[in-house]
């Protein structure tokens, strides 16, 4: 089942990996198709951190918190991470 | 994105010169591939610290080693595989995967559409290789190489080959980090279960694209919470995402997406 899931992973991600190279001879580059899919990454993103933020726990909230501030300030994926870390780790020790 | 000049050169085959519309020179190289490798160096290390995580979170949710393994060797795509550790189980959830993978990968068909002027004369077999290695990083890094006039998909692969080393060494690095295995650091007391939501936070923030951005992260927000209540696992990431593009779509304006 695992090996199952994984597989159709690897080809749900190659799909879209060459689908641009199979439709590049076509004219689908539209205005429209372009805008659509620039929200896409954001999105899913959003959509995969909401529930920690709304129905899981409150401690993750300070943690994600932390890290967004760092990352919009500082651009280094793991400084970032790491404080945001460190920022739940005291919050559990401390309160 | 400036249109890149074409149809200058002439195939002249053994028939003498062919008046056709005549694609783009293009070549694969090893030369391209080289300079791709090298010059994807300092991408591949960022792509490497992720990968140390992915190893880690991989091991705190109990996936096993040549699951994490097969994960970075054969998929090959980090937002992907941090997305399936959040709603993976003993049994995982087969078609949610599918989907969310299918969703999160979405944005691939437009970055290769992107690529399109240089890739138009390349083979079948060079574009669907090049397809496997192209990742956020190594197409970024590609289009930045296009605009200096490289026509050389050895370039693609190379950068991109290089990230996959990164990418699948450093899963077996973090996974085989074991201070897990010691009590005293628990995952919780480490804030690891924290680690995952913490690294989706630190991707989606170059998202943001100013104000045409709000509605759709509202409306994936509310719809992603109210699926996660609801619906079993997985399906909020699907659904909440398809809303927001929705929402992006329908009600977004469009002239501030046109470069």
């Amino acid at each position: 089942m695992i090996e199952v899931a994984i597989l159709l992973m690897a080809i749900a991600t190659y799909l879209c990996r060459a689908s641009g190279f199979v439709l590049m001879d076509m004219s689908l580059d539209s205005p429209r198709i372009r805008h659509t899919l620039t929200h896409v990454p954001g999105s899913v993103l959003v959509a995969m951190i909401a529930p920690y933020v709304l129905n899981r726990g409150h401690w993750a909230v300070v943690g994600l918190f932390v890290t967004a501030i760092a990352q919009i300030v500082l651009r280094k994926p793991l400084v970032s991470l790491v404080l945001g870390l460190t920022a739940v780790i005291l919050v559990r020790a401390y309160i | 994105m400036a249109e890149r000049s074409q149809g200058l050169g002439t195939l002249s085959g053994p028939q003498g010169p062919v008046p056709v519309e005549t694609p783009p020179s293009f070549k694969w190289t090893r030369r391209g591939f080289h300079s791709g490798f090298i010059k994807g160096i300092p991408l591949a290390l960022s792509i490497a610290s992720y990968g140390f995580l992915f190893g880690i979170i991989a091991k705190e949710k109990q996936v096993g080693f040549g699951a994490a393994l097969q994960m970075s060797l054969i998929i090959f795509a980090g937002t992907a595989q941090f997305g399936a550790l959040d709603i993976w189980h003993a049994t995982p959830p087969v078609l949610a995967l599918f989907f969310q993978t299918l969703v999160i990968n979405s944005r691939h068909l437009l970055m290769g559409l992107a690529l399109r002027n240089w890739y138009r004369g390349a083979s079948r077999p060079v574009r669907y290789i090049s397809a496997f290695f192209m990742i956020d990083e190594s197409w970024a890094l590609t289009l930045n190489e296009l605009d200096s006039a490289t026509t050389d998909a050895g370039f693609m692969i190379g950068s991109g080959s290089v990230m996959y080393l990164a990418w699948a060494l450093s899963t077996v690095v973090g996974y085989s980090v074991d201070f897990i295995a010691d009590r005293r650091f628990s995952p919780e007391k480490l804030g690891l279960d924290v680690a995952l939501p913490c690294v989706l936070v630190i991707l989606v923030i170059p998202r943001w694209e100013g104000r045409s951005s709000l509605l759709p992260w509202i409306c994936a927000a509310l719809v992603s919470v109210l699926c996660d209540r609801w619906l079993p696992p997985g399906w909020n990431v699907l659904l909440g995402g398809i809303s927001g593009v929705l929402a992006g779509s329908l009600f977004g304006r469009l002239e501030k997406n046109d470069d």
